[in-house]
């Protein structure tokens, strides 16, 4: 065994003798040393490839990776392809948030496509012939477009919109575009329509399904958005199928099945994607629509991985970005030897193109026979739009059309199935609004584990974290946490973020929180209910405990030390409400405050024998006790704050806090007057 | 809000009420004059100093009187330096400490009962005899007493070895106080000669109604048969120097000339809340069990004397019995000490005779006025109640052998029956005097 081992060696088997688990030493042995001497191969410059890479940085402090791209640009943001296209963002915006990290580690080959895979001898070889070792591959390929089988559809001017190639032909081309068609009135085909539709181009969207977006929204939502798009001076042909694409080289014109024609000089097809499938299938692994993986994201072979669109996982191809973030992070995890499952992804869905909110999210099929579900409608001025899909008080599904500032939080409770309360459904029912004005968004009071950005998956505590380490706008967040860089829609939630105040973090200390929040409870509850401490009954001991609150000098001690403790205490007010006050950070004054509040409760013990007195003294003992109580309930809540439902959440530490601040109010004024009294008389 | 709140509990410190700021109900012997704080607490900011000097001013006399076995000088000698590290005798409240109702026990004390141990640990050496025993028992038994050792100690012990339970000789003082007024150099004898009034020699004003009850009860008092007109009490003279009638005279004009009897009362515990300032004491007050009836009765002289009858006869028994309801009050009409008591009044038997519940409690005692030897009734019930071994020269042994009367008064069971039957405690104090007799005598003989 090597030398540089050894250390880990032994802790691994003390380890392994504690936990009793010899296959887990074995397992991390093999995942530290031996997985990563040749390099891992990504396959694919997507977002979810540079999202791979990135995760698999964090996560590994050791192994090479080589990345391969069959694009000649560098990593663009594919998500953001319609904006870039509708002239929203420039390329600089395109690319910033797919930079890789400065590592040594990566080398990159960009326009250089891998063309097969030998898992024998675990290599792939490139367009030149060039042949590439790997310990691991990832596949990382995406999707094409999928090409419908028309006649004419080899015509000229007929563009798919899917990367940036495609772009460069279709910018080329909308300068001269008079007429131009969409095939296919999904999200992707609505932006397309939009961004060409800018220089007065008279643009067409033709669509096989009864509604606009129909996978996404229903009927309701689908009409409104098909009013909208009509108002933006877009046609629309429902329940349409193409018959064949007319022209003499150029496209020139449509026929339809219904046996009318359209004329254009244009068409572009969104007609869905097919994952890239053909590199694995040759190389012989297991493939479906996708290929196929299993819950670390595996493939038949278990040293490849697939991620992204390119992938099936249980079944199911994803479209959108966000599970592929989710893949590549749990495929990173699995390279690292840490335990992560992949699980599959609800799928939400926000377009940000039109200048109209259009949101869907989860299952939001019809309700079914059976019951089960529920839904609520609302709708409002302006074709304001909203339902929500429940199922036994849980939200499984929502659409919306318009804008809605719940829907973030409406998305983390159908992601994590939080439970809705009756009154927030009857509110949603009369005002549209779930939740009562001044909690609504009030990102700060999210639990830490909720998703604020949907695409990259970056939770409101690391938001927070990075809030802490000193980001102050929404483009330092964002290249801190890829927060906000992919669709963009969660910005709203970040500049909320930056302009409330800074969030506690629950996870900051949560333990010492709840720990010392609990001793502090029970020492409390013992002053209250447990016989008070015995003064000696004999003069024959060791030690006269009693003597602590028979003698003056250790009654001044122990009672000024409360005085010292009581106003450390304060510190946390201090640097809560002042800004003059900046020593430290709110949630290590926290921890403090509660450890000293523990020390207090203690020093009330040692003086006063929780012999409560009368009057005065009484007061100030349960002016004491009231204030310690208050704060061990609100520390011990605190702790597990974002275990609840965010708005109880909120609401219990509020009031809680209150109480805690009200129940010390009385304190000062008593405690003085205590000290002044003991050497008045 | 907060400075609200301090301005109001400024308030309560310095106004009269300070309710608030006691820290615990006071002990038995203080309780009526809790709400009187500048009574011990005599200067704000004060500290120990004044609360010693406010103890020293009350009871420091008492200390004097009774030869304080463990007096402040004991523990100030240099040689016993060491001892004050143990406990700090020098100050009264570091073994009575107020308002510590969890820790009071016994006569005030509040640290535990085997205190003695500190610097009597080693005992046994001294006195073999003392082998064994608890420390608890010191005081509990009725051998020792921290600070009255008048009757307890040992050579007085001795002397009165051996004697019969009940003396031959009844030694009751008769009062005397009318025969020596005329001593008196204060006694305004011009004004009120020494010569009997009858009811038409009232001085009373004219404006002023003569009742003629009134001055047939006056009349058949020592007050008239001394001369004491009306006037003597009735009229009192002001700041302003003017003299008025006054209809309800209070214990200042008792003062004039029973000064020792009225001290005696505001010392005792009728009359300490005047002296402190407060309302009279009322039965409701009290913590022993007193007569429902008499709840809201306000203590002054007249309350057991009456005004005009002033019938001490009355004031022996019957005026103590309209409110004390305990049961040692209670067994007293069915004790033999009523019986003598009874034979008395109803002049069976001869003066100075009979047992009522003042010759116990209100013991008559020689005391020194003006030079002269008085015997006047001691109203501060106090000096001889707690413990009750103080009582043994003062009262029991007046009729009773010391040894009889140390056991009656350790036995609770006789104390609750009005000593209506023998003892039924033995106190070992006599019989370890017997044996370092007897020893003595054997060593004296060995000697030989």
């Amino acid at each position: 065994m090597a030398p540089s081992i050894t250390p880990l060696f032994y802790r691994g088997v003390w380890l392994a003798l504690f936990f009793g688990n010899m296959n887990r030493l074995a397992q991390k042995l093999d995942n530290t040393k031996k997985c990563f001497e040749d390099p891992v191969i990504v396959v694919g410059t997507g977002p979810v490839g540079i999202k791979f890479i990135r995760s698999f940085l964090e996560q590994n402090d050791d192994g090479d990776v080589i990345i391969f791209g069959n694009e000649p640009w560098e990593p663009y943001n594919r998500v953001k392809l319609s904006s870039f296209f509708a002239g929203q963002l420039n390329w600089d915006e395109l690319v910033k948030s797919q930079k890789l990290p400065q590592d040594s580690r990566i080398s990159v080959h960009f326009n250089c496509a891998i063309k097969n895979i030998d898992t024998e001898y675990k290599k792939v070889t490139d367009d030149d012939g060039n042949n590439y070792f790997y310990s691991k591959l990832i596949l990382a390929t995406g999707s094409s477009p999928h090409i419908p089988n028309i006649p004419g559809i080899d015509l000229d001017n007929i563009f798919t919109f899917r990367d940036m190639s495609d772009v460069e032909g279709l910018l080329a081309r909308r300068t001269r575009s008079r007429k131009t068609v969409v095939i296919g009135g999904g999200v992707l085909g609505i932006e397309a329509a939009k961004a060409m539709a800018r220089l007065n181009t008279e643009v067409s969207i033709i669509d096989h399904s009864t509604g606009l977006m129909s996978s996404q929204l229903d009927e309701a939502a689908s009409e409104i958005l098909h009013e909208y798009i009509l108002s933006e001076g877009i046609k629309v042909y429902l329940d349409q199928a193409v018959k064949q694409f007319d022209g003499d080289k150029k496209v020139e014109e449509i026929q339809l099945r219904d046996g009318r024609t359209i004329s254009c000089d244009t068409v572009i097809l969104t007609t869905g994607i097919k994952p890239n499938i053909d590199l694995a299938r040759n190389a012989r692994l297991s493939v479906g629509r996708g290929i196929r993986v299993n819950d670390a994201m595996q493939t038949s072979d278990k040293h490849v991985y697939a991620v992204g669109e390119c992938a099936e996982h249980r079944g199911k191809v994803y479209g959108v970005v966000k599970p592929g973030y989710e893949q590549a992070k749990v495929a990173a995890y699995h390279l690292a030897g840490k335990r992560a499952n992949y699980s599959g992804s609800l799928a939400g869905t926000q377009i940000k193109v039109i200048d109209k909110s259009v949101f869907s999210i989860g299952n939001i099929d019809d309700v079914s026979a059976v019951g089960l579900e529920k839904e609520y409608i609302y709708r409002g001025d302006n074709n304001l739009y909203r339902r929500i899909i429940c199922k036994s008080h849980r939200i499984v599904g929502a659409i919306s059309v318009g804008p809605w500032s719940e829907l973030g939080r409406v998305q983390e409770f159908v992601l994590n199935k939080r439970f809705v309360s009756p009154f927030a459904l009857k509110r949603f029912k009369n005002t549209g609004k779930l939740w009562p004005e001044e909690d609504s968004g009030n990102i700060a009071q999210w639990p830490a584990s909720t998703v604020v950005c949907n695409c990259t998956g970056v939770t409101r505590g690391q938001l927070t974290q990075a809030l802490n380490s000193g980001c102050t706008s929404i483009p330092q967040l964002s290249e801190k946490t890829g927060a906000s860089s992919v669709c963009g829609s969660c910005r709203p939630l970040l500049s909320q973020m930056l302009s409330g105040s800074p969030a506690a973090e629950p996870a900051a200390g949560s333990g010492k929180l709840f720990v010392f929040g609990l001793l502090t409870l029970a020492v409390c509850l013992m002053a209250l209910l447990l016989p008070r401490i015995p003064y000696s009954d004999t003069v024959q001991v060791m030690w006269q405990w009693d003597s602590l609150w028979r003698e003056n000098l250790f009654k001044q001690i122990s009672g000024y030390t409360l005085v010292v403790l009581t106003i450390i205490v304060l510190f946390l007010s201090l640097r809560r409400r002042t800004k003059y006050f900046s020593i430290l950070s709110f949630p290590v004054w926290r921890i403090i405050h509660v450890i000293v509040g523990f020390l207090t409760v203690v020093g009330l013990a040692v003086h006063s024998g929780f012999y409560l007195g009368n009057g005065l003294n009484l007061y100030l003992a349960g002016s004491f006790v009231a204030v310690l109580l208050a704060g061990a309930i609100s520390s011990i809540f605190v702790a597990n704050e974002h275990k609840l439902d965010v708005s109880l959440a909120g609401k219990i530490k509020n009031k809680l806090v209150w109480v805690h601040v009200l129940t010390f109010w009385p304190l000062p004024a008593l405690l003085a007057a205590h000290i002044l009294k003991s050497y008045y008389f | 809000m907060t400075l609200i709140f301090s301005i109001y509990l400024a308030f309560r410190l310095f106004g009269d009420d300070k309710q608030l700021y006691s820290p615990g109900e006071m002990t038995h012997g203080h309780h009526q004059i809790e709400m009187s704080c500048a009574t011990c607490h005599t200067d704000a900011f004060g500290g120990g100093p004044v609360i010693q000097d406010s103890c020293v001013n009350c009871h420091g006399e008492e200390l004097k009187q009774v030869d304080d076995s463990h007096p402040k000088s004991k523990f100030t000698d240099p040689r016993n330096i060491s001892r004050v590290k143990e406990l700090d005798a020098r100050l009264c409240i570091t073994c009575h400490t107020e308002h510590k109702t969890e820790i009071t026990g016994k006569m005030g004390l509040t640290i535990p009962e085997d205190f003695c141990f500190k610097c009597h640990q080693d005992i046994a050496d001294d006195r073999p005899s003392h082998a064994g025993m608890d420390f608890v028992t010191c005081s509990t038994s009725g051998c020792h007493n921290y600070h009255d050792n008048k009757a307890l100690y040992e050579d007085f012990l001795e002397k009165h070895i051996d004697e019969k339970n009940h003396l031959a000789q009844v030694k009751v003082l008769q009062k005397s106080m009318a025969n020596d007024l005329a001593m008196l150099e204060q006694y305004p004898l011009e004004k009120y000669p020494l010569k009997q009034l009858t009811s038409s020699d009232t001085d009373s004003p004219i404006k002023v109604k003569n009742d003629p009850l009134i001055t047939e009860d006056w009349s058949m008092t020592a007050h008239a048969q001394a001369g004491v007109n009306c006037t003597a009490c009735h009229e009192q003279k002001m700041e302003s120097g003017e003299i008025k009638w006054i209809n309800e005279p209070d214990h200042n004009s008792c003062k004039t000339c029973h000064t020792t009897e009225v001290k005696g009362f505001l010392e005792g515990k009728h009359g300490m809340r005047l002296n402190a300032g407060l309302t009279p004491m009322k039965p409701s007050l009290a913590r022993i069990p007193m007569k429902s009836g008499a709840h809201d009765k306000e203590l002054s002289c007249t309350s057991c004397h009456s005004s005009h009858k002033f019938d001490v006869k009355h004031a022996a028994v019957e005026a103590c019995l309209t409110c004390h309801d305990d049961k040692h009050s209670l067994a007293y009409k069915d004790s033999p000490h009523f019986l003598t008591w009874h034979k008395e009044v109803t002049g069976r038997s001869q003066p100075g005779t009979g047992v009522s519940c003042s010759t116990c409690h209100m013991p008559r005692q020689m005391q020194k006025i003006e030079g002269h030897s008085l015997v006047l009734v001691e109203h501060n019930q106090n000096l001889n109640l707690r413990p009750n071994e103080k009582m043994l020269r003062s009262v029991c042994m007046n009729c009773h052998g010391l040894e009889f009367a140390i056991d009656s008064l350790a036995d609770n069971k006789l104390i609750d029956n009005n000593f209506s039957s023998a003892p039924g405690v033995h106190v070992e104090s006599m019989d370890l005097v017997r044996k370092r007799l007897e020893q003595k005598k054997r060593k004296e003989g060995d000697g030989l």
